[in-house]
């Protein structure tokens, strides 16, 4: 899998599989040591081999490092993911309140609400796929659910309203 | 003595517990609301409850705690550092109470507590104070002679002064008439007094302290120096017995400045004086800590004396039995304070829930610290994690020990000054023991501002990259790989704790 890592206001891009690591594209040996119930941790690169302490942090792809007096919070985004918040980037149509739209273009895999149900702030709502990965849909703000405009196996574009919210008090 | 009550918390209150423990001596721990689960009330024989997690309300109530005393049947009362150590209405109290104070009398608190009249009596016994004037400057023409006898550069003070205000750095005579206007008019609207006075400046002093022991019959000795110059905001981050700068003469002289001082009041127990060392191995008295210090294991490592022992000792009477002519520090220690801040933000305090923890081992080190995996920092108290102490033959190798104990000490779930400490380890300053109170403005700040070395960063986005893969292997190998509705990834709610124990669970 190829990864772009944000660490210390910079991107680099590293690449992991069957034939090693690559950082930005130059060939690195490199592995991990001390897998178990510890969150401390070695990076062994080559003769070198570092401890460090990684804590998971809030989202998807990123952590907390602590490495040699030093620590950063890393976001690892793999190409996929990437590609689809580059996507859903883009031109995105500003969000409509009271209304969950399609981040970017897919396949709607599962509807996890009905009409009438309550939701909560940041309950997942829709799911989605796209570039074969499944992203879930979440609620901005709490709400009732008014109307469910996509059923599962609806193709939906960039922008489509998917669900429709009456935001509540 | 049978059973003394420990009237604080933290890693005071476990170091006093265990100076107990050693002596056959039954301990009373107390607690707060928030503390009920605190490792030190686990430590102590008994316990009791002194009110909500506000120390108004427990730590410093003076009724709550001699009703505790009562409650639990304890006949002593020490009182750590911090909270009620200092306040000699308590000391009083303790004693009214019919109980033994661990520490100084209410007199000695008291004449010690009140700092001007307290360098007004130093003077008095010979105990050199910062050189100034105790009258107020009346003119321009006065100061300057006077400044001229002092020898500049001086300080223009306030006398009602505080906080800076009406406080001017005059550097040679020309400066004097300016700075003198200012500083009165300062003076006149911060405080309704334009009295100013004079002292000299001292640039960037040593803040070296010495320890001092006296006991029921008139002896007082000292334990020699330790040096506390790596401070921020006049909160001391790391402290080393001896120090670097003071030689076996000034430690006499300063050593017996410190003893005429602590006689002077009728001291008692264990204390501190602290003083400004200059370059020339001049000192002046600032003030006199009348309790246990925080950094007290530097000396008791390089003298071999264990102080909350001699404490207890002193206060069932005993005499002090060492013998002067052994009182040479042995070696070197030092001690890093483990804060509960953060250093990569200003040293902003935070609480939170210590995760994971790891503690140094091995030759020459001591862990004086109060929280476990589980513990919940609370924000009501002071951020002390703990103190990470290394004794080794010299300063030099003293650093050595301290940088290896530092990278062994994992504190996960709350931000810690642990990377501060070893920045500090590996500056040439520090290193050479080029060390005084503007260390921190001249290099402590900046070292946290520094950029991360690339080389390390790498390791860190290849250990990133890694560790995510590492994840996906799992996802694949995991409860949900193949069969049943496909899970969406977990990654917001699943930590790397969660993906662990399931993997273990499915071994």
């Amino acid at each position: 899998m190829k990864y772009a890592v944000e660490i210390a206001g910079r991107t680099v891009h590293v690449e992991v599989d069957e034939f090693g690591v690559r950082v930005n594209g130059r060939q690195v040996e490199g592995h991990l040591d001390g897998a178990g119930t510890s969150p401390v941790r070695r990076i062994v690169r080559g003769e070198r081999s570092r401890e460090f302490v990684a804590t998971p942090g809030e989202g998807k792809g990123r952590w907390r490092l602590a490495m040699e007096a030093e620590h950063f919070d890393v976001e690892a985004l793999d190409e996929r993911t990437l590609a689809i918040r580059a996507m859903a980037g883009q031109g995105a149509p500003p969000p409509v309140a009271g209304a969950l739209l399609a981040p970017m273009p897919g396949l709607v895999v599962r509807v996890l609400v009905a009409e009438g149900d309550r939701v909560a702030a940041g309950a997942a709502l829709v799911v989605v796929e796209a570039m074969k990965m499944e992203n879930e849909l979440k609620a901005l703000a709490p709400g009732m659910v008014r109307r469910v405009r996509v059923e599962p196996g609806t193709g939906v574009e960039k922008g489509a309203v998917l669900v429709e919210l009456d935001p509540s008090g | 003595m049978k059973r003394v009550l420990v009237a604080n918390r933290g890693e005071i209150a476990l170091r006093i517990i265990r100076g107990c423990r050693e002596e056959g001596i039954e301990s009373v721990a107390v607690y707060s609301d928030v503390d009920r689960l605190a490792p030190h009330v686990r430590a102590a024989d008994v316990s009791a409850h002194i009110g909500p997690a506000p120390s108004s309300e427990s730590y410093l109530n003076i009724e709550r705690l001699l009703d505790a005393a009562k409650r639990t049947g304890a006949d002593a009362v020490h009182p750590g550092y911090g909270f009620v150590a200092e306040r000699a209405d308590f000391a009083q109290a303790v004693a009214r109470a019919g109980l033994t104070f661990i520490g100084p009398p209410p007199s000695a608190i008291a004449a010690m507590g009140d700092k001007t009249a307290a360098r007004k009596r130093m003077r008095e016994v010979g105990v050199p104070v910062v050189p100034g004037t105790v009258e107020p400057m009346r003119t321009v023409e006065q100061a300057t002679r006077t400044a001229h006898t002092l020898g500049f550069p001086v300080l223009l003070k306030a006398a009602a002064g505080g906080g800076g205000r009406g406080m001017r750095v005059v550097r040679n005579a020309e400066e004097m008439e300016g700075a003198f206007a200012l500083a009165q008019g300062e003076a006149t609207k911060a405080f309704g007094d334009g009295r100013v006075y004079l002292e000299r400046l001292l640039e960037w002093p040593r803040h070296v302290e010495i320890q001092v022991l006296a006991d029921r019959h008139g002896r007082t000795i000292h334990l020699g120096e330790r040096e506390c110059s790596v401070q921020r905001r006049h909160q001391k981050l790391i402290e080393e017995a001896p120090s670097h700068a003071v030689t076996a003469v000034i430690r006499r002289q300063m050593g017996e400045a410190a003893v005429r001082a602590a006689q002077s009041v009728g001291y008692v127990s264990a204390g501190t004086c602290e003083f400004l060392l200059m370059p020339n191995g001049d000192f002046f008295f600032l003030e006199m800590n009348t309790r246990l210090q925080v950094e007290h294991p530097v000396t008791e490592l390089v003298y071999g004396v264990d102080l909350v022992r001699m404490q207890l000792k002193i206060a069932m009477g005993h005499h002090l039995s060492l013998p002067e002519r052994a009182l040479v520090p042995r070696g070197w220690a030092m001690e890093c304070r483990i804060t509960c801040e953060d250093p990569f933000a200003d040293f902003m305090p935070a609480g939170g829930t210590v995760g994971y923890m790891r503690l140094p081992a091995g030759p020459g080190v001591r862990w004086d610290g109060w929280v476990e995996p589980g513990t919940e920092v609370p924000l009501h108290y002071d951020s002390l994690l703990g103190k990470l102490i290394v004794w080794a033959e010299s300063r030099e190798r003293a650093i050595k020990r301290m940088r290896r104990v530092l990278d062994d000490l994992v504190i996960v779930g709350v931000p810690t000054s642990r990377e501060f400490h070893q920045r500090v380890m590996a500056e040439p300053a520090f290193v050479a023991g080029e060390i005084d109170i503007g260390y921190w403005d001249r290099v402590g700040r900046g070292l946290m501002a520094r950029p991360p070395d690339p080389e390390v960063v790498e390791a860190a986005a290849v250990a990133t990259a890694l560790l995510e893969e590492e994840k996906r292997a799992i996802g694949r190998t995991g409860p949900h790989a193949g069969g049943g509705p496909a899970q969406a990834p977990s990654g917001d709610a699943m930590t790397g704790w969660l993906d662990t124990a399931r993997r273990e669970g499915l071994r």
